[in-house]
């Protein structure tokens, strides 16, 4: 069956529940009729599922590149405990039945203090991996309290009184804040790669509201993905421009980050 | 070092059915919690039970969860009052039997679980209570079953194919970004055709037409990978 416009609409409609119970009924009917309808449907739908299931994906991938940053992933001994089926026959090793031997005193000495080396070095490094740790849960607790998937609307003007009469172009969406939309979307199933492209190609642009909110969410993209002093940069622009609708947002998150 | 605070499991503790509305609303802390929890469980069971790298677990791990995600989104899954946990490990755990079977590797501990060999019977793992996720028993033969919706109904008008995720992927990857970002605005996020042509700054009109030709395209290569590829089936049939 050759594809065309009207039934790609109808069949998107059709696999998506967007249609009414009886068009459903009328299109199924249609199916059972025509067999090259039935294939056209099925192929959709494959094309449907398997498109759904790689975005399921990419959007696990980020989404362990997120966890495992917050450190969410270790696995304990307690978890491996939980995903044992049964006791299990442990190795038995045996223990020294004598003393080793060292060699002159001096390698005592060596050995004991290789090992307080080591120990000290292991202790720095984990500290260092904890405090980052810490940073990056602090940061994402952060990102969750200012991260809203609601825009702030485009500012009323003054009605034109030369105007009253024209009609309102509000109908058409702006796509700038389609875009940033898309770019919130994206935050939101951890897609920050994406966001990040999105939303630095949105602050390029000449200034308005849409740029000047898309500011703030890069900022706080910056903050998701632990570049702190980007996000800080950022934040200080924003916070110093009067207008600017996440001005106090900016003010506020920009006092927590600076006081940490 | 993560705190208590930072656990995204914290609000679902002991809510089963609270914690599948919230993965039903695609609220992100349900999902990074359904994530943790499946990770932690099944990693290390597929890694202490086989020889395959953790990368591969991992792979394994992203694509039930993903099959999961489809499943919930299209009604397939059906709650039924037992932990979405457990549901979504029998996925991951069918899909690794299907891993070793393909690959042929064996399992580390045969005295645990008789996975890679013919009689995969899920009744040999016996601490159902103890561990995160219960598991199926042997009564349902896929372990998933139970959960999900009839096939028989009314959507079984069609031929009942399987979905060929790689040959997806292969065709995907050759469309050209306007039409990734067409297609996924049409087929996965199902948006307006305003929206989706916004995005790549058309307007409505010729937003259809690209649409159209960037769907025929999809098509034509899906439909040639599929016939080249055996593999990469995605069985969501109902």
């Amino acid at each position: 069956m050759e594809l065309s416009d009207e039934f790609l609409e109808e069949i998107g409609a059709y696999l998506s529940g967007q249609m009414t119970p009886s068009a459903k009924n009328q299109f199924e009917t249609r199916m059972q009729r025509d067999a090259a309808l039935r294939e056209e449907v099925a192929i959709q739908r494959e094309i449907k599922v398997g498109l759904s299931f790689l975005a399921q994906k990419e959007r696990f991938k980020a989404m362990h590149t997120n966890l495992e940053q917050r450190g969410l992933l270790t696995v304990s001994a307690a978890d491996r405990l939980k995903t044992e089926p049964s006791p299990t026959e442990t190795k038995v090793l045996p223990l020294p039945t004598k003393r080793t031997v060292f060699g002159p005193t001096w390698t005592y000495f060596a050995a004991a203090a290789s090992v307080v080396l080591l120990l000290g070095l292991g202790w720095v490094v984990y500290q260092n991996r904890a405090d980052e740790r810490v940073d990056v849960a602090q940061n994402q607790q952060r990102f969750e309290r200012f991260f809203s998937t609601n825009l702030k609307p485009t500012p009323l003007s003054p009605p034109n009184p030369d105007q009253l009469g024209a009609p309102q172009n509000s109908d058409q969406p702006n796509p700038d804040s389609l875009r940033l939309q898309e770019a919130i979307t994206a935050l939101q199933r951890q897609d920050t790669q994406t966001a990040l492209n999105t939303l630095q190609a949105l602050t390029q642009k000449s200034p308005g509201h849409w740029p000047a909110s898309a500011q703030w969410y890069l900022a706080l993209t910056y903050l998701q993905t632990n570049q702190r002093d980007q996000s800080i940069s950022l934040l200080q622009q924003i916070a110093a421009l009067r207008g600017h609708p996440y001005q106090r947002e900016a003010q506020r998150l920009l006092g927590e980050l600076v006081s940490q | 070092m993560a705190t208590d605070s930072d656990n995204p499991c914290l609000p679902f503790e002991q809510d089963n059915l609270g914690f599948y509305q919230a993965l039903l609303s695609d609220s992100n802390g349900a999902w990074s919690c359904l994530y943790i929890k499946a990770y932690k469980s099944f990693i290390t069971y597929a890694c202490q039970r086989s020889s395959i790298s953790t990368d591969d677990a991992l792979d394994i791990l992203q694509d039930g969860l993903a099959e999961f995600a489809v499943k919930l989104k299209n009604g397939k899954y059906v709650f039924q009052g037992s932990a979405v946990t457990a549901y979504v490990f029998t996925v991951c755990r069918n899909r690794w039997v299907a891993f070793l079977r393909k690959n042929k590797i064996q399992k580390t501990d045969r005295l645990q679980d008789n996975t890679a060999d013919d009689d995969d019977d899920d009744s040999t793992i016996q601490d159902g209570e103890n561990h995160p996720f219960t598991i199926f028993r042997r009564d349902d033969p896929d372990g998933d079953e139970a959960n999900e919706a009839d096939s028989g109904g009314s959507d079984a008008i069609w031929a009942d194919n399987e979905a060929d995720w790689e040959a997806v992927g292969r065709a995907f990857a050759e469309v050209g970004a306007d039409c990734q970002t067409m297609l996924n605005c049409f087929y996965v996020e199902e948006k307006s055709l305003g929206e989706c042509g916004a995005r790549i700054g058309l307007q409505e009109n010729s937003a259809k037409v690209k649409r159209f030709r960037c769907a025929q395209r999809m098509k034509t290569l899906y439909t040639q990978y599929k016939k080249e590829e055996g593999g990469g089936r995605i069985d969501f049939r109902g």
